[in-house]
């Protein structure tokens, strides 16, 4: 899920790379040859040295590429590749948005009856469905945002991890008045504004839209974006502005992730897929979630299926491509992805041990809260303009300049109203 | 007297030296640029007509992000040719007057330097320089949307400072000596003689500078890319038609790609550059050469 941000020169030099390693594998010959296309350019390391030859040695005669795109370019590259039938065998999926669109033109394979899949709950599957249903990709791994916090600054200054949002401006509003460091560390940068939105709106927004069933009035055009309890929820996340790094608008996602790691920042947002960089094995951080608004109130977590794996449609060896699917529903492969990629957590019904401490202290902010996945996601994010890139544009604007959560929502809702039919005025 | 056959003869020569070029240009310049049109009369495989266009200039979204690219791209092309000419005009001046004497080489050699980076190390270094995180200035010049652009512009014309200012010098030094030390003799003072003579003969080469800042300004990109992405803010603030172009053809985050629209887009910016070029030519530049001495 973290976007890389990566320079044309390297989209291009990739592409390069792509076709030739292709070429120079099928010259071997005899094996089949599955091409996996995929944005996780970070997991390229875990996937070529413990992935794949776990699988080819228990499957000899298969040889796996990993074929990695930076993830911003990832979705225009993949349209193209299938468009010009050069695509990979098996392709890592979206949730929604193009995943949606590759299904209706028929580029991926329907997977029923796959072997393995019951292992898998409907929910998890149904950002990789079609209407009726029907699972187009193998469900891989979910991810959360949430805080991470500065265990020894804490100490310092006799914090605890707030639970309300009171106690949260409370322990903001302390670590301010201390001086010493920047109380919340965020991306602000508008090449970054993606951050804003899943790790700030639909953190903790949830809570105040009352989880999926405000993403639906949303989807259907029953609710406006301008309702009290969208206009809380970017109240709640306008609540932040006096307490991020100085001069916001021009700190990237490196930028707030180093404020962090250095200790210059006590809290950062940030999502579960970090651990790894964020958390490394003796320092002291810890994790909590969205603040609710009253005591004892139930929390909602975000749950955000990551990526999934589909067929393409127009792959020779769709045989062997299902059999590979069939191992990633597989207990074994979901526990190796789980302890090789800390902080992705296998959406597999099967029990699975997390070893990262730091991971399964994301993990258990789920226990006892109400799972939520994103709004907007769903209906709203095929076509151009989408609600991923005006939300985030309204957030990066939102938390950067003088305007208010009422008058972010308002523009959202004009936004809407001009591209999405369901909330068209009538 | 010329026979006739050597004069078919060095017409066949004349075929066969520019046969090369020309097939070069037809294949990789004049044949893309039909083929981007023609597409753009199309929606996937069906003939639309002016749609694409129609679309572009009448959707209440598409048109105000093509009007702002537009005019982000003026503002890119008036700062740029309002800094860098002067100043390139200043320091070839500099280099021509004797003054730095033998450090002529050096200096040249060290502007132009900054021509010869890759635009994502130019980018990257500024950012760092004017971060106000780790940087020198604590303002945030990139994130505001008044001087993110002005900003992305002075790092630009920095980077190529030494374009014009090697052509300007040149021309410069190509002014015969004899009407100088006319101009001397006559009384008249270094910085008259700058702006009296030297300046009104090199007048064709400014001329051509600023056409061609207006070309590359209007087809800029690659630093914008390489500092903001594809959908570059904050709020659209530094979107030129170059990055709108490459997202409307490409795509960028969960905008999806269309090669029909981004065609239309293309052709869109062709004709603003080649009707700003064509108009400069036909009025300024050639009044300039009927002014030459």
């Amino acid at each position: 899920m973290k976007i890389k941000k990566a320079s044309l020169v390297f989209a291009m030099s990739m592409s390069l790379i792509v076709p030739t390693s292709l070429v120079a594998t099928s010259a071997q010959a005899a094996p089949i040859t599955l091409t996996i296309e995929s944005w996780r350019a970070d997991d390229s390391k875990f996937w070529k040295e413990t992935l794949i030859p776990m699988y080819e040695k228990a499957n000899p005669g298969v040889k796996i590429v990993w074929a990695p795109t930076p993830s911003n370019e990832y979705d225009s590259a993949l349209s193209l590749r299938i468009k010009g039938k050069t695509g990979g065998d098996v392709i890592m999926c979206r949730p929604y948005g193009l995943t949606k669109t590759l299904i209706k033109n028929k580029n991926l394979i329907p997977l029923t009856g796959l072997p393995g899949l019951e292992n898998f709950t409907t929910q998890s599957m149904q950002s990789w469905a079609d209407a009726k249903s029907v699972p187009y990709c193998v469900p891989s791994a979910s991810v959360g945002a949430g805080f991470y916090y500065n265990k020894d600054i804490f100490k310092e200054l006799k914090l605890t991890p707030p639970k309300t949002q009171a106690e949260f401006i409370a322990v903001l509003e302390a670590i301010k008045k201390n001086g010493k460091y920047t109380p919340l560390a965020a991306a602000g940068a508008s090449a970054d504004s993606w951050a804003l939105d899943q790790m700030g709106l639909e953190l903790v927004g949830p809570y105040y839209w009352k989880g999926d069933a405000g993403g639906k009035a949303l989807d259907d055009g029953t609710r406006k974006a301008t309702d009290p309890e969208y206009v809380a929820a970017f109240n709640a996340l306008a609540s932040w502005k006096p307490y991020l790094p100085k001069a916001f608008s021009t700190i990237n996602y490196t930028d707030a992730e180093q404020l962090f790691i250095l200790g210059r920042a006590a809290i950062l947002v940030e999502g579960s897929w970090s651990v790894k960089e964020i958390a490394p094995p003796g320092k002291n951080v810890g994790v909590f979630g969205a603040p609710v608004a009253k005591a004892g109130d139930k929390p909602y977590v975000q749950v955000l299926a990551d990526h999934g794996f589909g067929v393409n449609s127009a792959s020779p060896n769709q045989a062997a491509a299902k059999k590979l699917l069939t191992w990633f529903t597989t207990k074994e492969f979901a526990q190796a992805y789980a302890n090789g990629l800390p902080g992705f957590f296998p959406l597999s019904k099967e029990k699975i041990s997390i070893d990262n401490k730091m991971a399964q202290a994301w993990l258990n902010l789920r226990d006892g809260a109400i799972v939520t996945a994103p709004i907007g996601m769903d209906k709203m994010n095929t076509g151009t303009p989408n609600f991923f890139s005006v939300i985030n544009n309204i957030l990066n604007v939102m938390l950067t300049t003088k305007k208010t959560g009422a008058e972010a929502a308002a523009d959202l809702q004009k936004s809407l109203e001009s591209w999405y039919p369901p909330q068209k005025k009538k | 007297m010329r026979s006739k056959a050597s004069t078919r003869k060095r017409h066949r020569q004349l075929v066969l030296f520019t046969a090369p070029a020309l097939a070069f240009f037809l294949i990789f310049a004049v044949f893309p640029l039909l083929g981007t049109i023609y597409i753009s009369f199309f929606q996937e495989t069906v003939f639309v007509g002016l749609k694409n266009f129609k679309f572009l200039f009448t959707d209440e979204n598409a048109s105000t992000r093509l009007l702002y690219a537009f005019l982000h791209n003026c503002e890119f092309f008036l700062i740029a040719a309002s800094v860098q000419l002067p100043l390139a005009l200043c320091m070839a001046a500099l280099l021509t007057s004797g003054r730095v004497r033998r450090m002529t080489g050096f200096y040249r050699t060290l502007l132009f330097i900054p021509s010869t980076l890759s635009v994502v190390i130019v980018g990257f270094i500024w950012r760092l320089i004017i971060s106000p995180l780790w940087g020198i200035v604590d303002y945030p010049l990139l994130g505001e949307k008044a001087t993110a652009l002005p900003t992305i512009t002075l790092m630009s014309v920095w980077q190529y400072l030494g374009i014009p200012l090697v052509f300007l010098y040149s021309a410069l030094l190509s002014i015969p000596s004899n009407i100088i030390e006319a101009a001397r003799v006559d009384g008249a003072s270094d910085m008259r003689i700058l702006f009296r003579i030297k300046i009104p003969l090199i007048a064709p080469q400014i001329g051509i500078i600023t056409i061609l800042t207006f070309i590359w300004t209007f087809n800029g990109f690659d630093i914008i890319y390489a500092l903001n992405g594809g959908m570059p803010g904050p709020d659209y603030s530094t979107d030129v038609l170059g990055t709108l172009f490459y997202r409307t053809f490409f795509g960028w985050g969960a905008d999806q790609g269309n090669q029909n629209l981004g065609a239309a887009t293309a052709t869109i910016i062709f004709f603003i550059i080649l009707i700003g070029t064509a108009v400069y030519f036909a009025t300024v530049q050639r009044r300039l050469k009927v002014s030459q001495l």
